[in-house]
């Protein structure tokens, strides 16, 4: 059974303009929520995004981008409660 | 194109090669490079590394389950062999080496703080610099004679291949998600396919979650239990300890319940309780089990005799619940940052304000 996660709140975004159709966020997308049809990158599944940053890093034209972070409610109140990053 | 990774030529430093293969039985002597011995890493684990695992599964020395960084050999690898970049978590490498039977590589552990390949690329650990300095620094373009290096897919949120590439001179291809499948992927010369780049999250991987999630919930249980007996000593009087204890065990359980399905049936059952938010999933448990404590309130002497309790108990079962499956948010491998932040934002003020009300209630009706 495919696990289903908060919808409408994922942060990526794909600038189409700058994307070259190289695949690499394909290739490392660990919830392969993207696809490249006519040289271009798409995105297929938004809301399975987890936001791991993945294709960001990878993408050699700064075409993606996400707010990176953990999914993890623990980082984020301890990064409330000191006033940082979330950390664990 | 002025790079933000460019790292000098280094001279050769592998830590591993400090490693005694006598006292250290995972590895299996060692094999020769340019620069002296490397260690070995033996493919199949003894009872000490499963040991090792399950300690390390209970949350029992996790912080210090370490390999030194560095060069490793799998089998008996030569100038043409795969090279293999991983994390130096010793569950990680144990995991590695015990999928690569019958494979000749190198192995490069990178100094990932001793944290797993996905939440050391996340923290920076596992990171383009530091796999570009660790191929300098081992002297690899000396030790093969190709110009590819194979990280995990998980890596990618802390390495940039093409950055790799630009600094290092090696291609930086990324394997599959699981070391299980590394075999597959380098005989398939290089080949992924869909399955091995899915993260999955089944249930015997959410399974394996449990333990920790149980020993680390330990200290809630033991505060809950001394609070039932001092609720119960004042309720009983202190004159009859035993039945103290005995009126403190029956109102224990339903608190210990509401912990222990919270960390184990939640977690196992999670794709099968309504609503998407974890919050969600775990008030739905609270209020199933609050529908258990009204029902068997008259198995429960401090229930049974009192209204007010019996609704402290119904306030505060389901914001346990509710802050525990929020918790399980960290431990698997599909929530996003975003989603996360939304409902701890909406759930967390609540569940403070429920706790907060039910230790009221329950100082009220010891009171009244």
């Amino acid at each position: 059974m495919k696990h289903k996660y908060i919808r409408n709140v994922v942060t990526l975004k794909l600038d189409q303009e700058r994307c070259k159709g190289c695949s690499s966020c394909i290739q490392v997308c660990p919830h392969r929520i993207f696809v490249v049809q006519d040289k271009k990158a798409h995105i297929l599944d938004k809301d399975s995004c987890i936001e791991c940053g993945a294709c960001m890093n990878n993408c050699p034209f700064g075409a993606i981008e996400v707010e990176v972070g953990v999914g993890c409610a623990i980082a984020i109140i301890n990064g409330a409660k000191n006033g940082s990053e979330p950390c664990c | 194109m002025v790079s933000d990774f460019y790292i000098p030529d280094l001279d050769y430093h592998n830590e591993a090669a400090q490693i005694d293969a006598a006292t250290s039985p995972w590895i299996e002597g060692y094999v020769e490079g340019p620069y002296g011995g490397i260690p070995r890493l033996r493919t199949t684990l003894d009872q000490k590394d499963k040991l090792g695992a399950a300690k390390v599964r209970l949350g029992i020395g996790r912080d210090d389950y370490i390999v030194p960084p560095g060069l490793y050999a799998v089998g008996n690898p030569d100038k043409g062999s795969p090279v293999l970049v991983t994390a130096n978590y010793k569950l990680t490498v144990d995991i590695l080496r015990s999928s690569l039977a019958g494979v000749d590589a190198w192995v490069v552990a990178v100094d990932s703080k001793g944290i797993n390949v996905w939440c050391a690329a996340g923290k920076g650990t596992f990171g383009t610099y530091e796999v570009i300095k660790k191929l300098k620094e081992l002297k690899l373009k000396e030790l093969v004679s190709h110009r590819t290096v194979i990280l995990p897919q998980l890596a990618a949120s802390g390495v940039a291949a093409y950055q790799v590439l630009r600094n290092s001179g090696f291609k930086a291809v990324f394997g599959p998600v699981r070391a299980a499948d590394v075999r597959e992927f380098l005989r398939s010369g290089l080949k992924a396919t869909e399955e091995m780049r899915t993260v999955r999250f089944g249930a015997a991987s959410r399974l394996l979650l449990t333990p920790v999630e149980l020993v680390h919930n330990l200290k809630w249980m033991l505060i809950m239990l001394a609070a039932m007996i001092v609720y119960s000593l004042f309720t009983t009087g202190f004159s009859d300890v035993n039945t103290a204890l005995a009126t403190a065990w029956a109102g224990y359980l339903p608190l210990i319940t509401a912990i222990i399905t919270s960390c184990v049936l939640v977690p196992l059952l999670l794709p099968y309780i309504p609503f998407r938010a974890f919050a969600a999933k775990g008030l739905v448990v609270g209020l199933v089990l609050d529908v258990l404590v009204v029902t068997f309130r008259e198995n429960i002497s401090l229930l049974a005799n009192s209204w007010l309790l019996l609704t402290a108990y119904c306030i505060l079962i389901p914001a346990i619940t509710t802050l525990l499956s929020l918790n399980f948010t960290g431990s698997t491998t599909y929530t996003s940052f975003s989603g996360v932040k939304k409902e701890t934002e909406a759930a967390l003020p609540l569940a403070r304000i429920a706790i907060g009300l039910s230790i009221a209630l329950a100082v009220i009706s010891l009171v009244l």
